[in-house]
């Protein structure tokens, strides 16, 4: 599978955050689908197929945590690789939140989200 | 403790004296009486216990050689007793081997007097021994004073260290809008973006930058409101303009949700700090639209009775169980809320509307049903009442 055709999911309720995420990884040649609120991820990704899904922790209605639960809890997601990006800092919040494969932390330049998001992938792929 | 120190300061001193030879007892007893003492004679060791234990005696003379519990034991009782281990025993006794003496302070004894004695001198190391015990109650009560205070002092710094890990954490995110964006134009290098696309990653980058500014505000003007330090520059404002200029600050968030707002015809005007008050409503309008689903609504109205104007905005987002109605509002309750689950927590922005509010003499609070949405409300007092106070305010 070529890059061109890595779907990634991104769920962040700061557009400013989630537009410039979007812009940054179609730049580096990734397939993306930004959404700003948390509540229908579920049935985003039964459509959109990503290949990765960079999840937001801390958003209103339903937070990171929680939504990356379900995708855990899903007969088709389950395996689907997630990166938490979050401004969360201190490491009782990280230890509350391990259903992800990592845990980075707000602000990450572009260019590093994007050497964590393949190595992730390729990790998966091996 | 801090009675028995004042008791010791304005009583007469309470001495017990154990002897139970009857001359030695009443001659002691009736010099130590002249002096001004309380003195209460008891012939035996095992009526000195009862006696300390019906009541406390800030000093003890206590004979060595008696029958059945000789003065040793005595001591050694009343040292095992918590209650009682405290109180001074003077050994006044015709032993005088130094091993006695040794004897004596090896079981509690703070001094031993031989017989015969010099009444003098009696006396002299009793007034010694009552200070000495006088000022170790009053340090230890200083002490207690002083632990209660270094635990206070200890849990504000703990709250205060909290607050600061919440307000970097909420800086956090508009830092990375601004770095993301910029590195954006960074990395364009080839030019792939066109020009309406650079513009709208900078007004992205500009908007998390407000973002953060909206928030070093929030944190000084929190902290300038608590000390009663904000001045307020008070004006006849038409609500219905302050309400537009909140919404106009909050830029695109309010295209998140659809906001009604009917205006007041004839219009309806307030009597305080247009800036603040407009902050106020813009925080509590970006609060709703962000806790609102997409498709719900945020409805702003306001109204006038005889309390004066009550603003209220009412979103349908997922509620707020009771137990938050209060601490959401309160600076280190926020830190708490964003603990258990932090759905509830929106930095110190509510904390800011609470004091800005309360600096006007209104009132702030909430209404909120799990699952049927939120109503924010605040009421500034009329006219007359908020100008007579913050005439009082700037004297």
């Amino acid at each position: 599978m070529t890059e061109r055709n890595m779907k990634i999911l991104i769920v962040d309720d700061e557009e400013t955050i989630g537009r410039a995420l979007k812009t940054g990884l179609e730049m580096n040649g990734f397939t993306v689908r930004y959404e700003s609120c948390s509540t229908g991820v579920i049935a985003v990704c039964l459509e959109f197929h990503p290949d990765l899904v960079l999840l937001d922790i801390g958003m209103p209605v339903k937070d990171g945590g929680l939504v990356a639960s379900e995708l855990r809890n899903h007969q088709a997601l389950r395996n689907t690789p997630v990166i938490f990006l979050s401004s969360l800092v201190n490491k009782e919040e990280a230890q509350q939140n391990t259903s992800g494969d990592i845990l980075l932390s707000k602000p990450i330049p572009i260019a590093e989200l994007v050497l964590k998001i393949r190595a992730v992938l390729h990790n998966k792929a091996v | 403790m801090e009675q028995v120190a004042a008791d010791v300061q304005q009583k007469k001193p309470d001495i017990l004296v154990v002897d139970d030879t009857p001359a030695n007892l009443q001659l002691l007893s009736g010099m130590l009486k002249e002096r001004g003492y309380r003195v209460r004679p008891v012939p035996s060791g095992k009526l000195a216990i009862q006696a300390v234990q019906k009541e406390k005696p800030d000093l003890i003379l206590l004979d060595i050689s008696m029958p059945e519990m000789n003065g040793y034991e005595v001591c050694e009782r009343l040292k095992a007793d918590e209650a009682s281990k405290e109180i001074p025993v003077i050994f006044i006794s015709a032993l005088d081997e130094t091993l006695d003496k040794i004897m004596a302070f090896a079981t509690g004894g703070v001094d031993y007097i031989t017989k015969p004695f010099q009444f003098e001198e009696v006396e002299a190391r009793v007034r010694t021994h009552l200070n000495l015990r006088r000022l170790q109650i009053n340090l230890e009560s200083q002490n207690r004073q002083l632990q209660e205070y270094n635990d206070r002092l200890k849990k504000l710094e703990d709250l205060r260290d909290n607050l600061t890990d919440m307000v970097v954490h909420d800086m956090r995110s508009p830092l990375m809008g601004i770095t993301g964006n910029l590195e954006l134009l960074e990395m364009d290098a080839g030019k792939k973006l066109n020009g309406d696309e650079r513009l709208a990653i900078v007004k992205d980058a500009r908007s998390s930058g407000l973002a953060l500014v909206g928030m070093v505000n929030s944190l000084l003007d929190v902290s300038r409101l608590e000390q009663g330090q904000m001045p307020l520059n008070a004006t006849e404002s038409d609500i219905d303009v302050l309400i537009k200029n909140a919404l106009d600050s909050l830029g695109s968030l309010t295209k998140q949700v659809s906001i009604l707002h009917r205006k007041q015809v004839p219009p309806l005007t307030v009597n305080c700090d247009a800036e603040l008050v407009t902050r106020v409503i813009a925080n509590l309008v970006g609060n709703a639209v962000k806790f609102t689903p997409k498709a719900g609504t945020v409805a702003i109205s306001t109204a006038e009775d005889g309390n004066g104007t009550t603003l209220r905005v009412a979103d349908t987002g997922s509620g707020i169980p009771r137990e938050y109605h209060e601490i959401i509002f309160e600076k280190f309750g926020q830190v708490e809320a964003r603990k258990q689950r932090k759905m509830y927590s929106t930095g110190l922005g509510l904390t800011f509307c609470k004091l800005t509010v309360e600096a006007h003499g209104g009132t702030i609070g909430v209404e909120s049903e799990v699952g049927k949405g939120s109503t924010f409300w605040f009421t500034l007092p009329r006219p007359t009442a908020a100008a007579a106070l913050l005439k009082k305010g700037t004297q």
